[in-house]
């Protein structure tokens, strides 16, 4: 009787050391998840200030050719294309020649912006 | 005595289960909503910097045809109130693609250039100057429009 009370005993200290095992494993789990989450979030952020960043200078330019008018000023952005408009349907003579510029970060897809800025020689 | 001991264990062991699955579910609740917030927070970022995009295209051409009619205001044709329409420029950059047009109307004392920038999502943005030929220097008032 007193050997069965034990194995009763023993069985019961086993239960709680394979629940709290199987607590552990799961806490840990889910602080791992909380980790990378917490890098993930930090990175995102250090992205959002340097898109921000970019996004400053393209608005800083666009401002400077709207108040400006200076046919000289070079945009921050890198130059990626002269192109021209055709602007009147009924007159293929009459363009509007301009530089497209953009704006990107390196290590962030389909952060670019674009500005148009005109040209006046070919 | 023999009985106790047997409920007394059943319990603890059952309070410790019940502990532990709240525990957590707490935590779970709490990593899932970091986990939904910063999704959001994303999917509203793209949306938005989608707009911008298309924005300072539009802005950008707008200025660039309102700074040649401020130099000379015939230079794409006579202004008439029937309106002066571009052929639609595409924009592309590796991906990218926006279809810009643009229209002039008015007169030789007020000239409105609506410049209007789309991609194949169907997301447009159209930017309006009017620009005041009257006075000197010429004013130019920026609207966004429909």
């Amino acid at each position: 009787m007193e050997c069965g009370k034990l194995k009763r005993h023993g069985g019961l200290l086993i239960e709680v050391i394979i629940s709290i095992f199987i607590f552990t494993i799961g806490i840990l789990a889910l602080t791992s998840t909380m980790l990378y989450s917490l890098k993930i979030v930090a990175q995102s952020r250090g992205v959002t200030v340097s898109e921000q960043g970019l996004i400053n200078n393209a608005e800083i330019d666009l401002l400077n050719m709207t108040v400006e008018h200076d046919i000289n000023f070079s945009p921050s952005g890198t130059s990626i294309a002269s192109d021209i408009i055709l602007m009147n349907k009924n007159d293929s003579s009459k363009t509007l020649l301009f530089n497209l510029y953009r704006y990107k970060l390196d290590n962030k897809k389909g952060s670019a912006m674009y500005v148009i800025k005109r040209r006046v020689s070919p | 005595m023999s009985e106790k001991t047997t409920r007394h264990s059943g319990a603890a062991l059952l309070a410790i289960v019940l502990v532990s699955f709240v525990v957590l579910s707490l935590v779970s609740a709490v990593v899932m909503n970091i986990a939904w917030q910063a999704l959001r927070v994303e999917a509203w970022q793209t949306g938005h910097i989608e707009t911008k995009r298309l924005d300072y295209i539009a802005r950008s051409a707008a200025n660039a045809a309102a700074e040649a009619l401020s130099s000379d205001a015939a230079c794409f044709g006579p202004l008439t109130q029937v309106g002066i329409t571009s052929v639609t420029k595409e924009i592309i950059d590796g991906d990218f693609k926006a279809d810009l047009d643009i229209t002039i109307k008015g007169n030789t004392s007020k000239a409105e250039i609506t410049s209007k920038v789309s991609i194949d999502s169907g997301k447009k943005v159209t930017v309006k100057a009017v620009i005041d030929m009257a006075v000197s220097p010429k004013t130019i008032t920026w609207s966004a429009g429909n």
